[in-house]
């Protein structure tokens, strides 16, 4: 039911009772001047809890799609990053058996720079594509 | 309030009364959800303050080692420390300053700590999020409040759990929803107020979704710093084993007859003013390399100055 017919329906139904035989003029073109009113900021405020509910959902999905997004692609950076420390301890572990010093420090190395290249160096990046809903191959 | 009273309630309003009750249970769903997350939050916050613990407990021991490496190193004459620095043979590189530094700092640090024990926020931030700073950073400059609140808003007091608001802010909304339970007036007027309270509802419970998304934030940080957390220990305790074992060894080829071979190169270091022969030097080279990497260990950071991954 578009606007005009609500409240043709509405005017129609306050002219049909009672109420309007016993009121004067005035306070009757009154009555229905703030029923229009009412009516229009009633709209309004609809107007403006559908751009709420906009925005929820629009926060809604962002939070689920964002957190998934990074977890997924943390939980991958250090699954990589452990296998490499894994193979340098092996690494170090048959050095220690076999009394090689250059095997052992090279393990050490190779640990030393898995530490000191940070999981979070292209945490920046990841934060722009998402927000640009950029494609990233991970 | 009773079934009939919300019934007339309802009639009286033209349903407004029913869609107002219905945003308040959404909202209140909404923020018991909050609650949880914040409480889960609170909960990883005390887990990842536990293996920080253990990451300054595994650095003390760290340290414990690099001390022993310095009651070798303070028989070295400038010609050895020469020796050892530029020798650069199958992986070995030694930077006897890096370890020195360490040493120092660790010094202030570590003579107090035992597990278990809570360290005062200042230092807890400062050893467990800013390295040790062996690159030359003063510790005066780093133990100020700069240097803290970082690591303060992760783990320290209430505007951690909050995500900026906390507590403070959820009481605040819940006083919104009071406010709200007391609007039934009765007719079109009514109604329309009502349309207006909801909207307002509706914003407070997207107010708590952003809370949530920032607790989601911290939760997934925490995570970051505990796996990353690990990581260190992890690497740093097979550092340390592999130098107990190597020192163990060394020492023995150095001093195969503790107390003789000490004596014996005493009397040489009167003769010659050299304590250490090449033979020894070389030796001692690989625990200076692993002992410069642990140092690099130990300086690793896990949060910039403003709270940030690094």
């Amino acid at each position: 039911m578009n606007t005009k017919n609500k409240i043709t329906k509405v005017v129609g139904k306050v002219m049909d009772s009672k109420i309007v035989e016993n009121m004067p003029t005035g306070d009757a073109l009154k009555f229905f001047n703030s029923l229009a009113e009412a009516y229009k900021e009633d709209q309004i405020t609809k107007r403006e809890l559908a751009k709420v509910e906009a925005t929820k959902k629009v926060l809604l999905t962002e939070i689920k799609e964002k957190y998934a997004f990074y977890r997924e692609v943390f939980d991958k950076i250090f699954q990589e990053r452990k296998t490499i420390i894994e193979k340098n301890f092996e690494l170090i572990d048959k050095g220690i058996q076999s009394n090689n010093n250059e095997i052992i420090l090279k393990g050490i190395e190779a640990l030393n720079q898995v530490v000191s290249s940070s999981p979070f160096a292209n945490i920046g990046a990841l934060k722009n594509a998402l927000e640009n809903n950029k494609q990233i191959e991970i | 309030m009773t079934k009939w009273k919300k019934f007339f309630q309802s009639i009286a309003t033209f349903g407004a009364s029913n869609r107002i009750d219905n945003r308040i249970y959404e909202y209140e769903k909404r923020y018991k959800k909050f609650i949880k997350i914040k409480d889960l939050v609170i909960t990883k916050r005390l887990h990842v303050k536990t293996v920080l613990e253990e990451l300054i407990y595994t650095k003390k021991q760290s340290w414990l080692l690099l001390l022993k490496l310095r009651k070798i190193s303070n028989k070295f004459s400038v010609k050895n420390r020469s020796f050892i620095e530029t020798y650069k043979e199958k992986e070995i590189n030694v930077n006897l300053i890096q370890i020195n530094n360490c040493v120092e700092i660790g010094n202030n640090y570590f003579k107090g700590f035992s597990l278990g024990v809570s360290t005062s926020a200042g230092s807890f931030a400062l050893v467990s999020s800013y390295g040790l700073a062996t690159t030359g950073t003063a510790i005066s400059s780093l133990s100020g409040a700069a240097a803290t609140n970082a690591t303060l808003a992760w783990f320290g007091g209430g505007s951690l759990a909050a995500g900026g608001g906390g507590m403070a802010a959820g009481t605040l909304i819940l006083g919104g929803i009071v406010g709200v339970v007391a609007l039934t007036g009765a007719g079109i007027f009514s109604h329309i107020k009502a349309g207006k309270k909801i909207k307002e509802i509706a914003e407070k419970e997207n107010d708590i979704i952003k809370a949530i998304d920032k607790l989601k934030e911290v939760e997934l940080k925490m995570d970051l710093i505990e796996k990353r957390a690990n990581e260190i220990i992890s690497i740093l305790n097979k550092d340390n084993t592999i130098f107990i074992k190597k020192f163990n060894e060394i020492y023995k080829k150095i001093y195969p007859f503790p107390i003789f071979s000490k004596v014996i190169k005493q009397i040489k270091f009167w003769v010659t003013g050299e304590y250490f022969s090449e033979s020894d030097l070389k030796h001692i080279t690989i625990i200076g390399t692993i002992a410069t990497k642990i140092s690099v260990l130990m300086d690793t950071k896990l949060l910039d100055q403003d709270g940030n991954l690094i």
